[in-house]
């Protein structure tokens, strides 16, 4: 038989070790059960500590697993019953047991329900009823019961409202750090824990925090019904004209629970912008569900043989792909694009017709002339030698030209220069030349580009374009 | 107008690219305003006319971005445009299903990651919808193809993409379309 540990000592070990309880109670809140804490949750959380224990102290460990085990709790009366039932699965501490832990971390205060507000309204309504029958008299023993309970649950009723403003404070302090924390850190692939605490916090804000606010509010309308407010004032004024002292108690005690009504306000602030945050979220998650859904549909109606490669028509305009589509129209790309090449003579259709002309006319000599003796291929390799020296040296000539001066119009100094540097010079060599020119990094940024359109002509050539200069480098 | 960015922007928009209002400052992944958008809309009037005398509209109907669509093909051409609208539908219905607010799209910080896009992707209804809607097998380089290609989204320092302000107000429109049918 196990070792025996009484009920004092297993209480302190619970305390000393009273992590455990608080995330017992933690998932007891989430599941909302009264009391009833999930026995596996509870074995492996002690397996747990014992396992931690056992490192550096066997002893302590021991000490633990005789304290924590179920039959000693049993025994000690800590918990009610035990129920291993697979749909369960629950053990239920004694009321006090959960309260204790409770009261030691006020985050894990219980804060009040509904239907806890609804009981205390029905409690008060019962002792109104009851005033409302019986002389109101000290020589009459039911009257003095009556009020002596009638002050015994406005006592109550603020320590109550004491402990549940002072959960609500520590749960919203809890759940908002927990928020602004997971905001803060980079971005997690996995999971979104912020998306569930903001759940749990228009959980606390719906449940607990307007429910309180309701309840304390003293111009609360419930249509048939007296509010716990009222109640209290009509009971005042019974008193009020016999009893105006005790009239006086009740409404110190009715002003003292009510004070709290503006500290639960104060939390409702604080919470509002997070519930708003997580009522918007809500909001897109059921439009957009509802947009997919609506595209899944017109996906599956596919499926039906309907269409042909199971995909949506672009012609239905109704589709959810195309109706109230911001990007109708969008151009395609056209990546050959590019803005240097602009077609803007008036002749340019009749010109390109001339250059495919030429072009398949030269391809077609190319297949009806013979294959090029040894002789012309040994030409044409020379001639391609002398361009691409002639080449080098132009590239030679433009890296000579100073990058940090200013240039009024780049293409006409290359033009100048080139002229009077190479022979035989041509057109097409100053195009080469600035190409080259503007390509250099130093210069590209500081091109400016005019306005003025010029001209340059030579040996029946005619060459046009817009002037751009360069300004002057004064960092380099 | 600047000739040296309106320059510029006609090689962006004649590339089928959208101008956003902000852009991705890829130094520190801060959102700064764009200066085309900046150019564009300090001379709306000129850049409308500009390329209505080409042949296109600049569509400056679409809040906080700018694009061009060829005269008449509003209806016409709608291929890239569904692809878009898709894309972008599954996309959010995959994050916030996922438990992540749409925002994460949005935060140039966090954006769009490959392992997330690939979840999505091997999601079988997601991906019976993507079929049906022209997208091919490979989501993340569709992604980048109908999102990064056309300047819809930026990739941030992470390699993830963040989507910028026309894929924004997609998700606005869808949005609204989608909540009007709940109520």
């Amino acid at each position: 038989m196990a070792t025996k540990i009484d009920a004092g000592k297993c209480i302190e070990l619970f305390i000393k070790y009273k992590n455990l309880m608080f995330t017992l109670i933690d998932e007891m809140d989430q599941s909302e059960a009264n009391y009833g804490v999930n026995l596996h949750l509870y074995t492996s959380e002690c397996r747990k500590l014992i396992k931690l224990l056992e490192k550096n102290d066997s002893t302590e460990a021991k000490r633990i697993s005789y304290a924590f085990d179920l039959t000693n709790l049993q025994h000690n009366g800590l918990i009610v019953g035990v129920d291993k039932n697979h749909s369960s699965n629950k053990i239920t501490f004694q009321t006090f047991f959960i309260d204790l832990f409770r009261h030691l971390d006020n985050k894990r205060v219980k804060s009040l329900s509904n239907s806890d507000y609804e009981t205390i309204r029905i409690d008060f309504l019962a002792l109104l009823e009851k005033f409302k029958t019986i002389p109101l008299s000290n020589d009459n023993a039911e009257f003095t019961e009556t009020y002596e309970t009638l002050t015994q649950k406005l006592t109550d009723t603020l320590v109550l409202i004491k402990r549940n403003t002072d959960s609500l404070d520590g749960s919203a302090k809890r759940l908002s750090e927990f928020i602004d924390k997971v905001d803060n850190n980079s971005f997690n692939a996995n999971s979104n824990p912020a998306i569930q605490k903001l759940e749990e916090l228009a959980n606390l804000y719906e449940r607990k925090v307007i429910p309180s606010i309701e309840f304390l509010n003293p111009n609360q309308l419930i249509e048939g019904n007296n509010t716990f407010v009222r109640i209290i004032r009509e009971i005042e004024d019974l008193f009020a004209d016999k009893f105006p002292k005790l009239a006086t108690y009740i409404q110190y005690r009715h002003t003292a629970i009510s004070s709290y009504h503006k500290d639960i306000k104060e939390i409702q602030r604080t919470l509002l912008s997070y519930y708003k945050r997580h009522k918007r979220s809500r909001d897109v998650f059921n439009a957009l569900e509802n947009v997919f859904n609506n595209l899944k549909k017109e996906t599956y109606q596919l499926h039906d043989g309907k269409m042909i490669h199971n995909q949506i028509p672009l012609s239905d305009l109704n589709s959810v792909i195309i109706k109230g589509n911001l990007l109708k129209g969008l151009k395609s790309f056209s990546n050959s694009f590019s803005s240097k090449i602009a077609w803007n003579n008036e002749y340019a259709v009749a010109d390109l017709k001339e250059l495919v002309r030429v072009h398949k006319e030269k391809l077609n000599q190319d297949v009806s002339e013979p294959k090029q003796s040894s002789k012309v291929k040994n030409d044409d390799l020379k001639n391609k030698r002398l361009k691409k020296q002639r080449q080098l040296k132009i590239i030679e000539l433009i890296n000579g030209l100073d990058t940090n001066l200013a240039y009024f119009d780049v293409f006409d100094s290359i033009h100048s220069l080139l002229a009077t540097s190479i022979d035989n010079y041509e057109l097409i060599d100053a195009i080469h030349g600035y190409r080259n020119f503007i390509a250099k990094e130093k210069v590209k940024n500081r091109l400016i580009q005019s306005q003025d359109k010029k001209v340059v002509k030579l040996s029946g050539y005619k060459h046009q374009y817009w002037r751009r200069s360069l300004q002057e480098n004064k960092t380099g | 107008m600047n000739s040296k960015r309106s320059t510029e922007i006609f090689n962006l928009l004649m590339n089928g690219k959208v101008i956003n209002k902000q852009t991705l400052d890829i130094n520190n992944d801060n959102k700064t305003p764009n200066k085309y958008f900046s150019e564009i809309a300090s001379n709306i009037d000129e850049y409308k006319v500009h390329y209505f005398n080409s042949g296109f509209e600049l569509v400056d109907s679409v809040p906080d971005c700018f694009f061009i669509r060829a005269f008449g093909e509003e209806k016409s051409n709608v291929k890239i445009a569904s692809k878009i609208q898709a894309l972008l539908i599954v996309l959010g219905r995959g994050i916030t299903q996922d438990n992540y607010e749409l925002d994460v799209m949005f935060d140039s910080h966090a954006g769009l990651t490959k392992e997330i896009v690939n979840k999505i992707n091997k999601n079988e209804d997601y991906r019976t919808v993507l079929d049906a809607t022209r997208i091919e097998s490979d989501l993340w380089d569709e992604c980048k193809k109908l999102l990064v290609d056309r300047q819809i989204a930026m990739v941030n320092r992470s390699g993830n993409y963040v989507v910028l302000d026309a894929g924004k107000s997609m998700y606005e429109s869808l949005i609204r379309q989608g909540a009007e049918e709940l109520v």
